[in-house]
């Protein structure tokens, strides 16, 4: 039998032992904490995307407004809408990766519906950026695409500890399991960022990060819009893009996306259609918090939606026409 | 760039392996590049001013030792003093002097409508600057050679662990390690990952969740209805300040130590003393002694009777307090310490001849008396350290003494509950500390008791935390 009285030793170094017990802890925190915790919905989808085997012919994304609208499809008919609808945090990247792993495990849809406010103009550097991408998409080719894009060495060393730290990926939850409190909101994930934008900043790295931000040509959101675009057109998907709902006398105040971009983009992918009749202004009463629709809302907006997504379904729209149909639509 | 953040991380190391593998000079070129980007990190407009600074007072030193005349000594020390100083007086203290100006004249009338200059705090100046007058002083005593080599002298200013927050290293302590060339050893970078491990544990998880209890605006005037959270805020902000600024000092010298620095110790456990002369041997070693070498004893020290004794003793407290900011609240916290510094020589005065205590119950029991008591004049002291104005502070103090509320109610339990995962390994290390002396010697504990004890810290950090982690508090004074 070895001996064991290297562990009396003081001049064993500690290192090597250090890496083989963090190393097994968090082998098993990453085979017990995921199924045990989740903070929001993105959480969410990732796991069914990874377990559930159903093969949707329409996938339904979206903003937190998507998800609020597409809920009844989740709940009722889970096999025939993949709602991978989420909120507005996890930006362009985060849809396409969602729809990347989506089409890694099931069958191609013949349609992707987004239904949300502006989805473009932005650059990973929101409020729940952390929470909601750096934290959730870390897969290896998803943090090489991110560092490509961000081209933060910070941004993606973050990423890459929420990869090999499962035990910091849940360390809210964890708070909370040992004391029953956090220090942090679990469904942002703290979110208490310093104030910026009103003093100018002088910190020669994060004027370099700007001036590199400032040179970027397309923002990152629009960036994955079009390589979401470019991987629907490749596998021969459709996109309908459909404005969210917006209360009458905020109309002019919400992050409007910029039509005529996309309009440029329809008339270079032929696989975009841009449902712009299908966006709906509600009386102000109808949005409790100014942007998500009320119960009466939503049966108003279903009234209006529903029939075009049952239409998409079942390939009824204009656009299949001239395609020649793979499989009869089921009954509703 | 904060020491607890993921772009100090990518720096360090970075910089560390440049290190390494550099040769004589280089490890010196190095270091300085690397702290003067670690500077214009914050704020890279300031750089010219710690050039200009260090390029004053490196010149002058040498002048000062070239000249054999005491008017020419004389001479060089105050051109540095005055650059030195009238840097700091000027960003520092200008708008402080003006408004106070403003405000007297106010109570006369008058009214100038003069509303100051916009001006920002260049980060560390403080510090810089005493590094800086320590080195000429002592040249001018004769105590300490100037260095030649401009290269090891602009390190020792700027040196990135350093340059922030302190230590406020001498120059005789540090130069001559700048001058040799430094082979690191594995050691060492034992030694200073350790500390770089506890001192992020002393400051994420320890200062910054406190930080969350003693910002409940207890110190800026809403005191709680229940008196025992509002001194349960006072408790937390003790100990906040201490674990934030003793968790930066361990910081400090665990990256200088992994880079083959050794810079002074800056805190020994300061709570478990139990009279003001040794929590100032124990707090903020580096500022008091430079107090006391440099203020104090030019003053006069306690060679010259009781009452100018006392009288020095205040000054340098006074003048210590407004080191830390241009406000009234801080002068108030240092002439409060000055006044239980001279409270404290006239006690023992006043007991020196009595009998001490034979029986060691009783001993033991004044002894934890006297600790007890010396705690809270300590936190009276930080109410006013932290408090937004004199007025928040008094009227706090007020509620304390008024009596009122003690109730374990829901937010004294959620306060414990918050804290009990972290306090108790910060007290036991401290308990250590204060036993031993030596907190390096968890490095040559048997190997199973070493990784036990790291990976409670790394799993401590992991887990609890804080996201978003405020700036050390210390970085802008």
């Amino acid at each position: 039998m070895p001996s064991l009285s290297f562990i009396q030793s003081s001049k064993s170094p500690a290192l090597p032992w250090i890496l083989l017990f963090v190393a097994a802890i968090e082998m098993v925190m990453a085979r017990q904490l995921p199924d045990r915790f989740s903070s929001h919905e993105v959480d969410g989808l990732i796991r069914d995307i990874q377990h559930n085997r159903y093969n949707p012919r329409v996938v339904l994304l979206g903003d937190s407004v998507g998800y609020q609208i597409f809920q009844p499809f989740r709940e009722k008919w889970p096999n025939r809408f993949a709602a991978l609808a989420s909120n507005t945090g996890i930006e362009m990247a985060g849809q396409y990766f969602l729809i990347k792993r989506h089409l890694q495990r099931h069958e191609d849809p013949h349609a992707v519906i987004f239904l949300g406010l502006n989805p473009l103009g932005l650059n990973l550097d929101q409020k729940l950026t952390e929470n909601y991408v750096q934290r959730c998409f870390t897969q290896w080719n998803e943090i090489a695409e991110l560092t490509r894009a961000k081209k933060s060495l910070p941004f993606s060393t973050r990423i890459i500890i929420y990869k090999l730290f499962t035990s910091y990926k849940y360390r809210l939850h964890l708070q909370k399991k040992i004391t029953g409190r956090t220090n942090a909101d679990i469904y942002t994930g703290g979110g208490k960022r310093k104030a910026s934008g009103k003093r100018k900043d002088y910190g020669i790295f994060r004027l370099i990060q700007a001036s590199l931000d400032e040179r970027r040509k397309t923002p990152i959101s629009d960036e994955y819009f079009v390589r979401l675009l470019k991987l629907l057109k490749s596998r021969g998907i459709k996109l309908y893009y459909i404005p969210a709902p917006l209360p009458s006398s905020e109309h002019s105040t919400h992050i409007l996306p910029p039509l005529n971009f996309l309009r440029d983009l329809a008339r270079e992918y032929d696989n975009l259609y841009i449902m712009e009749e299908l966006q709906m202004v509600l009386e102000d009463e109808r949005f409790g918090d100014g942007t998500h629709p009320d119960k009466e809302g939503l049966v108003r907006i279903h009234e209006k939606l529903d029939q075009f997504l049952w239409d998409v379904r079942s390939k009824e729209r204009p656009e299949y026409r001239n395609e020649k149909k793979t499989a009869e639509p089921e009954s509703r | 760039m904060e020491f607890n953040s993921i772009d100090f991380a990518i720096f360090f190391v970075i910089v560390f392996l440049c290190h390494a593998f550099a040769r004589n000079k280089w490890q010196n070129r190095i270091l300085l590049i690397a702290s003067y980007l670690f500077y214009a990190s914050w704020d890279w407009r300031f750089t010219g001013l710690i050039l200009l600074s260090t390029s004053v007072d490196y010149l002058c030193g040498i002048q000062i030792h070239k000249a054999t005349g005491v008017s020419s000594r004389r001479f060089f020390l105050a051109v540095s003093l005055v650059t030195d100083i009238g840097i700091l007086a000027f960003f520092k203290y200008f708008n402080f002097f003006t408004d106070s100006l403003n405000n007297l004249l106010h109570v006369f009338g008058l009214n100038t409508g003069y509303h100051g200059l916009n001006l920002a705090l260049p980060l560390g100046i403080s510090f810089y600057t005493f590094r800086a007058m320590s080195y000429i002083i002592d040249i001018y005593r004769k105590q300490q050679e100037p260095t030649k080599d401009f290269t090891a002298f602009a390190l020792f200013i700027a040196f990135f662990p350093h340059v922030v927050a302190g230590p406020i290293e001498r120059a005789s302590h540090f130069i001559p390690q700048a001058l040799s060339f430094r082979r690191i050893s594995y050691n060492s970078v034992a030694q200073g990952s350790f500390l770089i491990m506890y001192g992020l544990f002393q400051k994420v998880v320890v200062a910054e969740n406190l930080a969350i209890i003693a910002n409940n605006g207890t110190f800026d005037g809403h005191i709680p209805g229940n008196t025992l959270t509002a001194l349960l805020a006072i408790y937390a902000y003790a100990f906040q300040i201490y674990c934030d600024f003793a968790g930066y000092s361990n910081m400090a010298r665990g990256t200088a130590a992994c880079l083959g620095f050794d810079l002074m110790v800056n805190f020994r456990t300061p709570y478990f003393c139990s009279n003001p002369r040794e929590f100032w041997k124990r707090w903020h070693i580096s500022l008091s002694t430079w107090l006391r070498d440099y203020l104090y004893i030019p003053l006069g020290g306690s060679r010259n009777g009781v009452n100018a004794t006392l009288r020095n003793l205040m000054i340098t407290m006074l003048i210590g307090g407004l080191w830390h900011g241009a406000a009234w609240t801080f002068v108030f916290w240092g002439g409060y310490h000055g006044f239980l510094l001279v409270s404290q020589r006239l006690y023992d005065k006043w007991t020196g001849s009595m009998n001490a205590l034979s029986n060691p119950f009783t001993k033991t029991l004044w002894a934890a008396i006297k600790w007890l008591f010396f705690f809270h004049l300590i936190c009276i002291g930080w109410i006013f350290f932290r408090a937004s104005s004199l007025d928040s502070a008094i009227s706090l103090l007020q509620a304390l003494f008024a009596g009122g509320t003690f109730a374990i109610d829901a937010g004294v339990s959620d306060i414990l509950a918050k804290i009990i995962p972290f306090m108790p390994v910060a007290l036991a290390v401290d308990l250590y500390e204060r036993k031993t002396d030596d907190l390096l010697s968890v490095t040559s504990w048997p190997l199973a008791a070493r990784v036990f004890t790291y990976l409670l810290l790394f799993y401590e950090f992991v887990i609890f935390g804080v996201n978003n982690a405020q700036s050390f508090i210390y970085t802008k004074f």
